[in-house]
């Protein structure tokens, strides 16, 4: 982890490194001072911060998201019909199905965006009607139509989302550099959000998802759809980094290639209910004849449509 | 391809498409220029690896047949290359594909040496030298090309996760430290491969004339220069013919290793400035042995005229393969998230510039940290200190 700062560190501009040294209390009498110097300096007194401080991850608790027979209705629709759905830490489940098939809504229900018709939403232990608080402070949410402040920057939303989730202010720094980099943020840092393109905005939610401490309890509805390859890429292979970290993710998509490459276990939805539901290999037990995620998705939604 | 799905069959066929595409614009890139000064006629050619294109006296372009032998050859060539892509797309991400990229650059090459074994025998009816005619020179830089490009690109960009995986594993041994000499980015890897593939392909495409110990380049180099060093001590001085005879040798060894082995020799150079592994000096070291066959040949022309030739050949090397290359390692820096440019774009300047402000609170901070230290007269406090205490510059 010092290491892994350390290069941080190495990679931020002048003033975040001045910023850094604010957060640190590190005083600086010369008006210009060599740059690994100042390095230097930052990464001997977080050093010591670390080792004095209790710094051990806290785990998640198993499952980290339990969905208990939810249904979801709007008006006569049934969106959402008796779903039961666990992600452990060091998981990451695809939720797939085809449109309308209540993915998005899952999801909504379990971020607390809306509440369910019946059934119970556990978040780390927390649940979702009587802790609200607490299991929105651990669950991060990318929805499927990014939205966000307009006429906040992006580097003031990335802060602002930190202090209300009381990141210490060092991390925040910290955190914010690590993931602009990771997410190529550096050039719209002090955009407007009501400015960026839909792919930019999508990497502000991620980055903003990111400024928490890990591990994390992610739910995110098409995180690959709008973004370029170069974006992509990055977020899978983060997306794998926090699987190994212990971070417990629901992904819903019906990109299947992605799908397939990322996650453990599958829920396939059909008309708001769950028509199938395990492994790839599981899934093709259930489903005979069936060689990929893509043949199993189109046997349970449907049948496979003849060429 | 049964078993393909539709959209992978696509997908499959866009990609191949791509790979032709770029396989014959760069077939088509001239590599460089030979101007030749000649007594009677001005004439000079302009040459690909698949074509050499001469400007007549007339200025009436000529270009070197290719045969359909040599289209034959191609396809030959590209086909365990399909059979890895086809493979590849059937394969989750998660699964390797490096196995099975070894194996498809082995059966390239193996491929390679029959075709060209079998062309060069065919073409020596028509040569009483026993060199590689033209049309068969551009089989090494094809094949070079169809590797980079339909197996080790997309390895290197699918299997990027793989390696990090490995950054913490024991780095005690030879493979250790090799392993540690090139963490997370994986270039290393692409790297030692560009140079043992150029050596590969050479290799299988030398040794496809003759025995091993009789191949056309030990021939070629070594004949020449021991039939030259004959004929110097026969006639006790450096002629035109011994010269000719020394030269011929270089050309052929020229012809054989085209300008791709050198070639090579700069991209890796480029990889490395890229990294910032190594200065812009040793860049401009690795451009310049790079040119080093050309300037070899050229110089080798203009001495056998004032031994009594009757032309010379300029050669002027053309770098658009090399930049082709450098552009693609590069895109695929940027892939990984790794532009050091950027990095160091965003770094700035070596010295940060402290605001007044802020030297003011720091000022404060030690002025007061001072007092304490004094009202409290207590030595175990001074090693507390110590952690803020101003870094001089």
């Amino acid at each position: 982890m010092i290491s892994h700062e350390r290069e941080i560190i190495n990679s931020m501009s002048g003033p975040e490194l001045i910023r850094l040294a604010k957060a640190l209390s590190v005083p600086f009498t010369k008006r210009t001072i060599k740059r690994s110097v100042m390095e230097q300096s930052l990464y001997e007194t977080l050093e010591k911060i670390r080792k004095t401080s209790d710094n051990e991850l806290c785990e998640l608790k198993t499952p980290a998201i339990n969905i208990l027979e939810m249904r979801k209705d709007f008006g006569r629709k049934v969106a959402v019909r008796n779903l039961k759905l666990e992600v452990n830490p060091g998981e990451i489940v695809g939720l797939v199905g085809p449109n309308g098939a209540g993915k998005t809504t899952t999801l909504r229900v379990l971020t607390g965006i809306i509440k369910p018709t019946n059934g119970t939403i556990i978040v780390n232990g927390h649940r979702m009607d009587k802790n609200p608080i607490e299991a929105k402070m651990k669950i991060g949410y990318i929805p499927e139509r990014p939205t966000c402040y307009p006429s906040l920057k992006v580097r003031e939303y990335l802060t602002f989302i930190a202090r209300i989730y009381n990141v210490p202010r060092v991390d925040t720094l910290l955190r914010i550099r690590e993931y602009v980099t990771r997410f190529q943020l550096d050039e719209f840092l002090n955009s407007y959000i009501g400015t960026l393109s839909k792919g930019n905005l999508q990497r502000t939610l991620l980055a903003g998802i990111f400024v928490r401490a890990p591990p994390f309890i992610l739910a995110l509805d098409e995180p690959i759809y709008g973004l370029d390859p170069r974006g992509a890429w990055s977020l899978k292979a983060h997306l794998k980094e926090l699987k190994k970290q212990g971070s417990a993710i629901l992904i819903s998509t019906h990109i299947l290639e992605v799908a397939e490459a990322l996650c453990d276990r599958f829920y396939i939805m059909n008309d708001g209910d769950i028509v199938g539901m395990g492994t790839l290999d599981e899934l093709k037990i259930q489903c005979p004849d069936t060689r990929n995620l893509e043949e199993v998705f189109l046997t349970l939604t449907g049948g496979i449509p003849e060429e | 391809m049964s078993d393909m799905t539709g959209e992978s069959r696509v997908v499959f066929l866009k990609q191949w498409r791509n790979y032709i595409i770029l396989l014959v614009i760069i077939l088509l890139i001239p590599y460089r220029w030979a101007l030749p000064y000649t007594t009677t006629s001005t004439w000079f050619t302009i040459e690909g690896l698949f074509y050499i294109l001469t400007l007549g006296d007339n200025y009436i372009l000529q270009m070197t047949p290719v045969y359909l032998l040599s289209a034959i050859n191609l396809i030959l060539l590209i086909i365990p290359s399909i059979y890895f892509t086809y493979r590849k797309i059937s394969r989750t991400e998660k699964e390797s594909i490096k196995s099975l990229g070894l194996v498809t650059i082995l059966l390239t090459l193996i491929v390679l040496a029959i075709i060209s074994k079998e062309s060069f025998i065919s073409n020596l009816q028509y040569d009483t030298a026993p060199s590689p005619t033209p049309n068969l020179q551009y089989l090494p830089g094809f094949s070079l090309l169809l590797l980079f490009f339909t197996i080790i690109v997309p390895i290197f960009t699918r299997e990027d996760n793989g390696q990090d995986q490995n950054i913490d594993e024991d780095s005690t041994g030879i493979l250790g430290r090799i392993k540690e000499q090139f963490p997370k980015t994986g270039e290393g890897w692409l790297t030692t491969l560009l140079f043992i593939l150029p050596a590969g392909v050479t290799v299988s495409f030398l040794n496809s004339g003759f025995f091993v110990f009789d191949g056309n380049l030990l021939f070629e180099v070594f004949g020449s220069f021991y039939t030259s060093l004959f004929e110097i001590v026969r006639f006790g001085q450096f002629t035109y013919y011994s010269g000719s005879i020394v030269f011929g040798g270089i050309v052929s060894l020229d012809n054989l290793l085209g300008s791709f082995l050198w070639s090579t020799l700069l991209v890796v150079f480029a990889l490395l400035y890229l990294q910032e592994k190594i200065q812009r000096r040793l860049l401009i070291v690795g451009g310049l042995l790079s040119i080093i066959p050309h300037l070899f040949l050229m110089f080798s022309s203009i001495f056998l005229f004032i031994y009594g030739g009757t032309s010379f050949q300029v050669y002027v090397p053309l770098p658009l393969l090399q930049i082709c290359v450098v552009l693609i390692i590069r895109r695929v820096n940027q892939m990984k998230g790794i532009d050091a440019r950027e990095l160091s774009k965003r770094r700035g300047s070596e010295i940060v510039k402290v605001p007044i402000g802020y030297i003011l609170t720091s000022s404060i901070r030690r002025l007061s940290r001072g007092f304490r230290r004094e009202e409290k007269e207590s030595p175990s406090n001074a090693t507390d200190t110590q952690s803020g205490e101003e870094v001089n510059s």
